[in-house]
């Protein structure tokens, strides 16, 4: 089984998880979280009967008594009721969720094999289980009668950890209806059909479903904690749209593809240790910690690193991983838990405006400084107003280093840039003549959606929102541009942005935690409260559009 | 320039009202050089234009002069609304108090049969000066347009009933013109489909052609029969005449240019693009025919009819040597095709007792621009004048003669106005379509002295 969202999860850019500057990190912090409804059961079991694809399990049993250790490699597939009136969750005081729904065409295959054999890495750590077929013991299958009855099962989910386990009473109601076969031991297989050895067995398998179902979920929320490189969400955003250049006219904004290339700026996202994980009737909320880092922030972090490995920065985005799964990673966010709408959406994302922000930022400054605008004066005039071609080009750099800041408005974002400085100058062969300086103040507005093509957290602008004001900064100088000059400006500005935005809309900032192939993600609506931006979205089973 | 060009056709086609009898705008563009009752068939050498052998029937030594003040106005509405302001255009207005002077005389020398005249005077010319910021300003600013001319004139009387004469004509041309040239299709080429937006006065050039005088040549003939007293029948032609100028254009940089200043100076682009060109005005031929008519002692009547032949003579051309721009280089704008108009009139004098004489004058004169070439500043009107005269007799040496006329101008609607053909790529031009409404007065004064 499988199945595949294409979702925005919340996440709190921990800051600095740097150990020799923890102040610096909590001026860095953001919340981000995830709120799943009940609707999502009925989706999930939607997604879980549209695969054909079993769930693997291979585990491990090294508490046998007296039998020692045994590797188990099962398969275990069945469909899941899809009647809202046959599905349910409730809540726990003990932090776990019970899931009661039904089970129909239950089926467990499996071997089992002497001992337990995992394979060895290259740095020596110990890899995935191996199994041997020398050591095989039996094989067994467990299956539900052809009767199209149901088995009513109960699991206790906890969500934090992703571990499930059915109740006593599901088990034995599995244990009455489903049938066991041993392959080798045929002779034992009325044996272990007795109800009481049968209930053992039951349980035991329980465990292993509960197992397996608890990583496959961990899977789709890409296990809680990882980390990215959001260059290569770029690179792929890049590759795909071209936006390396637009041109119109002798007006062309290139992106210097070299400094795109190396683009090194890590996502790292982990759940909260401290208040990450809440039920109420309303859903799960699952509240992360998320980080976002150059290589800059990576080196001063003092991340333990492997001798074998180069100093680089794929090597420290390893490092991180590893330091996110310890102990020492325990500096969370300041959080203030969102009052959360009703909602009947499946599930929903919650992020700050300052985490957007930040993210903009590093985009910006890591990203957007590298465009370069230039106006091929000579061979545009060829012709008009000079006669020989000359090498001579208009070039426009992005003087500032603040970057585009998003405004979080009412079921709206606007994007806006306020204090930015252009400057002007004229590129001849390598020397630039500046010419002069002028302040902008854009507006635009924005949607903040998730991208199927690239399952990103996109943000989307409207082309016919753009508007400008430009300012000169003469200073001491005499003042270069009146007022219809700047205007004129500003229209064509407005002319030149609306058609780019319209060309190259999407922006995309990252992928959330929540990723699966076989949904898609629909944004329902678009919530701002109290700075913060609440986005629903609906699972729609099925392979995911890209 | 192609306003220049239109600005040299307007001062050709204000040169063309001249011929036909409707004086607007400027000193000199007047239908009657040398007054208001001037004629091809009367006497003297206030008439030496309208017909040189006006001369011949004269005796001894005469001096004429004349003096009008020549007051109009023109409202220019365009059509359309001002992309600006996506309102309607404000209307674009000239008032002209323009005086005309006149003066010539002419002498016997002692002969019978031949007669000499000097007269300068000025036969046409246009001046205007449009609001700076008005809707026109693509046509034209300011400008002016005068030629001054000399003219010497003999006249050969062999008999009592003919007289026959020639002129030379001198005339010092002076030119000078402002407008904007809209630059706005320079930058819609650098920044290709982006929206820039027309006549915004950041993308403005004012353009500035300083005061140039030329040289123009020509002559004029004429023939006067007087079989009687009560008659008398003249015939005239005046041969066309150019003035080629020769004067630099200076286009300012537009003020929206000034972020691509460093990008142009390193293009070679100076803030100010000088081009060096010729403008040249011509004037077509023009026929005169004119019948006196004295049934009785107390009353005179004349009747005139003109026809310029302006078909066969383009509105003004510009011809580009040296430009700063290449587009400009060596480019050529010819003239927009004019049409032939003439004017029908009479003046229609009442001897009220002996030295006293008062008179009408009126007149129908017919544009000389046709639809597709009117602009605000290449305008032609239909016109009808009607005027008064008193003339008083002080001696048998000194009249004095004191004149008025009004001109009902027929308002023109310009809906299919377009530009003349060129190749230039510079710039585009708005159309002259919209309406165009004018009024004149003319006031003036002749003393003629016989010595």
């Amino acid at each position: 089984m499988n199945f595949n969202y294409r979702n925005s999860i919340g996440i709190a850019v921990v800051c600095m998880l740097c150990i020799s500057s923890a102040s610096a990190a909590a001026t860095n912090q953001f919340s981000l979280g995830i709120v799943i409804r009940q609707g999502v059961l009925k989706k999930l079991a939607q997604i879980v009967n549209s695969t054909a694809e079993p769930l693997n399990l291979r585990y491990c049993m090294s508490s046998v008594p007296q039998l020692g250790k045994w590797t188990v490699d099962a398969e275990f597939s069945g469909q899941l009721s899809n009647s809202d009136s046959n599905s349910n969750w409730t809540s726990t005081n003990n932090g776990a969720v019970l899931l009661e729904t039904q089970l129909q065409n239950l089926s467990i295959k499996g071997t089992l094999y002497r001992g337990c054999d995992y394979e060895t890495l290259r740095d020596g750590s110990t890899g995935d289980l191996v199994i041997s077929p020398e050591r095989r013991f039996t094989g067994f299958e467990v299956k539900q009668p052809d009767d199209n009855s149901s088995i009513p099962i109960s699991v206790w989910f906890d969500p934090a950890n992703f571990l499930a386990k059915a109740n006593y009473i599901s088990v034995v109601a599995a244990a009455s209806i489903a049938q066991i076969k041993v392959e080798d031991l045929r002779v034992f297989s009325s044996a272990l059909n007795g109800e009481d050895l049968k209930i053992s067995i039951f349980t035991w398998l329980s465990e292993l479903g509960g197992r397996a179902f608890g990583i496959w979920l961990k899977e789709q929320f890409r296990g809680m904690s990882y980390v990215e490189n959001l260059g290569d969400l770029l690179r792929e955003h890049r590759n795909r749209s071209e936006l390396v250049q637009f041109e119109q006219g002798a007006l062309k904004i290139t992106h210097s593809k070299g400094i795109l290339d190396q683009l090194e700026l890590a996502l790292a996202v982990y759940p909260r240790r401290l208040n990450s994980l809440f039920l109420s009737p309303k859903g799960i909320e699952l509240y992360f910690n998320a980080l976002i880092l150059n290589h800059e922030d990576l080196n001063q972090m003092n991340l333990p690193l492997s001798n074998d490995r180069s100093d680089n920065f794929q090597t420290r985005v390893s490092a991180l991983k590893q330091w996110l799964g310890s102990d020492l990673a325990t500096e969370d966010t300041t959080f203030t838990r969102p009052q959360l709408p009703e909602n009947q959406s499946d599930f929903s994302m919650f992020m700050t405006e300052p985490l957007v922000n930040h993210i903009m930022d590093r985009l910006y400054r890591e990203d957007l400084l590298s465009f370069r605008t230039t106006v091929d004066l000579g061979e545009s005039t060829q012709g008009l107003l000079i006669k020989e071609l000359a090498d001579v080009k208009m070039r426009l750099d992005l003087g500032s280093r603040r970057a585009p800041h998003l405004k979080f408005q009412a079921d709206r974002l606007n994007l806006q840039v306020s204090d930015y400085i252009l400057s002007l100058g004229t590129e001849i062969e390598d020397r630039i003549i500046p010419a002069t300086h002028i302040q902008c103040s854009v507006n635009l507005a924005a949607d903040l959606t998730f991208d199927s093509a690239t399952r990103s957290i996109t943000l989307v602008m409207d082309p016919n929102s753009f508007s400008i004001n430009l300012q000169e900064l003469h200073g001491n100088r005499k003042q270069k541009l009146e007022k219809e000059d700047l205007k004129l400006l500003e229209g064509l500005a407005k002319s030149f942005w609306e058609k780019y935005f319209q060309s190259y809309p999407k922006l995309a900032l990252f992928r959330p935690v929540f990723q699966t192939d076989r949904a898609t993600i629909r944004p329902l609506d678009l919530k701002v409260q109290d700075g913060m931006i609440l986005m629903d979205f609906e699972i729609v089973p099925g392979a995911a559009s890209k | 320039m192609r306003w220049s060009s239109e600005l040299l056709k307007a001062g050709w086609w204000l040169g063309a009202a001249f011929f036909i009898y409707h004086p607007i705008f400027s000193q000199g563009v007047s239908t009657t050089v040398g007054g208001l009752t001037t004629t091809p068939t009367r006497v003297g050498p206030s008439s030496v234009f309208w017909n040189p052998a006006s001369l011949g029937p004269t005796f001894g030594t005469i001096i004429d002069t004349n003096i009008s003040l020549v007051g109009g106005w023109l409202i220019y509405d365009r059509e359309g609304t001002n992309p600006q302001t996506n309102q309607e255009f404000d209307s674009s207005q000239i008032r002209v108090l323009a005086p005309n002077p006149y003066l010539s005389f002419s002498s016997d020398f002692g002969l019978s049969q031949w007669r000499f005249g000097y007269s300068t005077y000025f036969p046409t010319g246009g001046f205007a000066s449009y609001p700076t910021k008005g809707s026109q300003r693509y046509e034209l600013i300011r400008g002016l347009y005068i030629p001054w001319n000399q003219q010497l004139t003999v006249a050969y009387s062999p008999h009592s009933d003919w007289s026959f004469g020639a002129g030379f004509i001198y005339s010092l041309g002076f030119f000078k013109a402002e407008f904007d040239i809209d630059m706005a299709k320079v930058l819609s080429k650098i920044t290709e489909g982006a929206q820039v937006p027309k006549e915004s006065a950041s993308l403005n050039s004012r353009s500035r052609i300083p005061l140039s005088t030329a040289h123009g040549f020509t002559g004029n003939f004429g023939i006067l029969y007087r079989p009687n007293v009560q008659w008398s029948l003249g015939l005239s032609m005046v041969l066309p005449m150019q003035h080629v100028f020769s004067q630099r254009l200076e286009m300012q940089r537009p003020s929206g240019f000034k972020t691509l200043e460093t990008g142009l100076a390193s293009l070679g682009l100076e803030e100010q693009f000088n081009h060096q060109a010729t403008f040249k005005f011509r004037m077509p031929f023009l026929f005169n025919l004119g019948i006196r008519f004295q049934p009785y002692g107390y009353y005179t009547g004349e009747y005139y009819g003109r026809y310029a032949l302006s078909s066969q003579t383009p509105f003004a051309s510009v011809k580009f040597k040296g430009s700063s721009l290449a587009a400009l280089e060596d480019a050529l704008i010819p003239g927009a095709k004019a049409e032939d108009s003439y004017s029908l009139g009479t003046v229609q004098t009442f001897d009220l007792w002996r030295p006293v004489q008062a008179g009408l004058v009126g007149g129908y004169s017919s544009s000389g621009v046709p639809e597709q070439s009117v602009s605000p500043a290449r305008i032609g009107f239909n016109i009808f004048t009607l005027g008064v005269f008193a003339r008083y007799k002080f001696n048998s040496h000194l009249k004095l003669t004191g004149e008025y006329a009004h001109s009902f101008i027929q308002t023109r609607v310009i809906k299919n106005a377009v530009d003349p053909k060129s190749s230039i790529s510079l710039y585009d031009k708005p159309s002259g379509n919209g309406e165009y409404r004018a009024g004149m007065d003319r006031a003036g004064i002749s003393l003629s002295y016989e010595f």
